[in-house]
């Protein structure tokens, strides 16, 4: 579902942050990216967000490339990738509920959508009887249980999760990767960024490690096929919503 | 788009400007001025066209007959001037009348004229008066066409001069108008900049969970519209009040003085104010979206 063949990235002021990056990853997974600061987890992150392209390289999601996207149509492929941030990117100024129904309102879902689906995910999360309050008033778990619910609200195919127990204690922390754990339960491909070494040696799932920009480590070692399955027009957008589940 | 997203931006735009509300309010007042300052001069421009046009309309052409015409005749080049189009008035002033006016001029030195009341010099001649300064030119050539008219006369470099003063005035207003308007714009640009740059962190979460462009671009874009159009009903209604104000005292102190009424120029006035303002603010979010909107 997510391909990356012979991606690199280096930024203009000579940073060499990824090099020759082969992945891929199937739907439905859950993959761990480890590696120490600088490795390039938060590049790989910014690459699958389109918030950065490779210097060279492709980046197939559900056959299209995503590097040759217009800047018109990258809402479109993010509406398809829910992310949760290590310092939680919650807006202040609104409450719980809001935040969450924030995601649907962006992409227009109808009212009678938002108010059934807001608090079915609240619910998941555990945060129903804080659907009122606003960011300050929460712990740094409620905050991040907020996120992960704005993230999943509009059931998207893949969860990108950049360092979600960065900010949070061990206890706090698990109770996130159960909710993720869960959530990858129902189908959604989670990807997650981390250096919480007891977390990864805990669950047991697919970790591939990064180094200097490198893969050092990868258990599921296939072949790297990369070619694109479709070509990229405006048509490509009602492609890339079916393949994501958005149709 | 839905209904209901455009609740959605409405209300993003009210709570961000009750947010922000002394800078709003800072940026109202400041169109309020602009525009305040803008119509004060629309109107002195407005009203001093007005002016010299009813002066240039008010100069006489004189035009002198032939001599030795009957009265059939005077009868009937006066027919022929009030028939020629643009003609507003003419009046016959006979040679004796001419003379009188001229003694009168003269004051105590009249007995100078005395010899020459048995030769009357002067000539027989009607003074014409032209609907609008335009015509002026047109009607005394016109004029001068009619058999028995030996000579016509008009002062034509005052017409000129002030044909060119109401043209300097028009300029000048305009490129007035012009500052006036890239200053307000500027401004309201300004302050939506300030309030986009506060709120980056915010738009950046919105790209990443998938807002488009214009999503983000509404609200903003209205909360333009919504300082422009407040700051000119703030100086509408000032500049109402002013003018009638102003509009009494001079009926009242200077009636001579042909000053516009309100009735005739405040409707269109305002009507254009608030297009402006409405577009100001649109234009000006516009403006310093486009700088910000990188994330």
């Amino acid at each position: 579902m997510i391909k990356l063949c012979n991606v690199s990235k280096t930024y203009p002021n000579g940073n060499v942050a990824l090099q020759d990056i082969n992945i891929e990853i199937e739907k439905g997974e859950f993959v761990f990216f480890v590696g120490p600061s600088g490795a390039g987890k938060s590049t790989l992150a910014k690459l699958l967000l389109r918030e950065e392209v490779p210097t060279s390289g492709e980046i197939l999601v559900n056959g299209v490339n995503i590097v040759k996207l217009r800047r018109h149509q990258i809402p479109y492929y993010r509406r398809g990738i829910g992310v949760v941030f290590q310092d939680f990117r919650l807006l202040p100024e609104k409450t719980v509920y809001e935040n969450v129904a924030f995601a649907m309102q962006v992409v227009e879902a109808p009212r009678r959508e938002i108010l059934r689906q807001v608090p079915a995910v609240l619910h998941l999360v555990g945060l129903s009887h804080k659907s009122r309050s606003k960011p300050s008033q929460l712990s740094g778990g409620e905050q991040q249980r907020v996120g992960l619910a704005r993230a999943i609200v509009n059931n998207p195919p893949v969860l990108l999760a950049d360092e979600p127990t960065g900010n949070l204690d061990p206890e706090t922390s698990w109770e996130i990767m159960r909710l993720l754990v869960e959530i990858n339960r129902r189908g959604t491909t989670v990807i997650m960024a981390t250096h919480a070494r007891d977390i990864v040696d805990t669950m047991k799932k697919r970790v591939v490690a990064l180094e200097g920009g490198r893969i050092v480590r990868d258990e599921k070692q296939g072949s790297y096929g990369c070619e694109e399955t479709k070509f990229l027009e405006d048509r490509e957008i009602t492609s890339l919503k079916k393949g994501f589940g958005l149709l | 788009m839905r209904l209901s997203t455009w609740e959605f931006y409405i209300r993003e735009t009210l709570l961000s400007l009750r947010r922000n509300s002394l800078m709003s309010l800072a940026s109202i007042s400041t169109v309020a001025l602009s525009f305040l300052i803008l119509g004060l001069f629309v109107l002195l421009v407005v009203n001093l066209n007005h002016m010299a046009d009813t002066l240039e309309a008010q100069v006489e052409i004189a035009a002198y007959l032939d001599s030795e015409l009957e009265e059939a005749e005077i009868a009937r080049i006066a027919r022929e001037i009030k028939a020629l189009p643009g003609v507003k008035e003419s009046e016959f002033v006979s040679r004796e009348e001419a003379l009188d006016r001229l003694r009168e001029q003269f004051g105590e030195r009249q007995d100078l004229l005395d010899s020459v009341e048995e030769m009357n010099p002067l000539r027989h001649s009607f003074e014409i008066k032209a609907e609008e300064a335009e015509q002026v030119k047109v009607v005394a050539q016109e004029v001068g066409r009619i058999e028995g008219v030996a000579e016509v006369k008009y002062r034509q470099e005052v017409v000129e001069r002030l044909f060119s003063l109401t043209r300097s005035i028009r300029i000048a207003g305009l490129v007035l108008v012009v500052l006036l308007l890239m200053a307000t714009v500027f401004l309201i640009s300004n302050t939506i900049r300030l309030t986009v740059f506060a709120r980056r962190r915010e738009i950046g979460i919105m790209k990443l969970v998938g807002a488009t462009d214009w999503f983000i671009r509404w609200p903003f874009i209205l909360e333009g519209i919504l300082l422009g159009v407040l700051g000119t009903l703030v100086s509408v209604l000032i500049l109402r009040r002013l003018y009638d104000w102003v509009v009494a005292s001079i009926y009242s102190s200077l009636p001579f003085i042909p000053v516009i009424p309100p009735e005739g120029i405040m409707q269109p006035l305002i009507l254009l104010l608030f297009g402006l303002g409405f577009f100001v603010g649109a234009f000006g979010s516009l403006v310093s979206l486009r700088r910000f909107l990188r994330v």
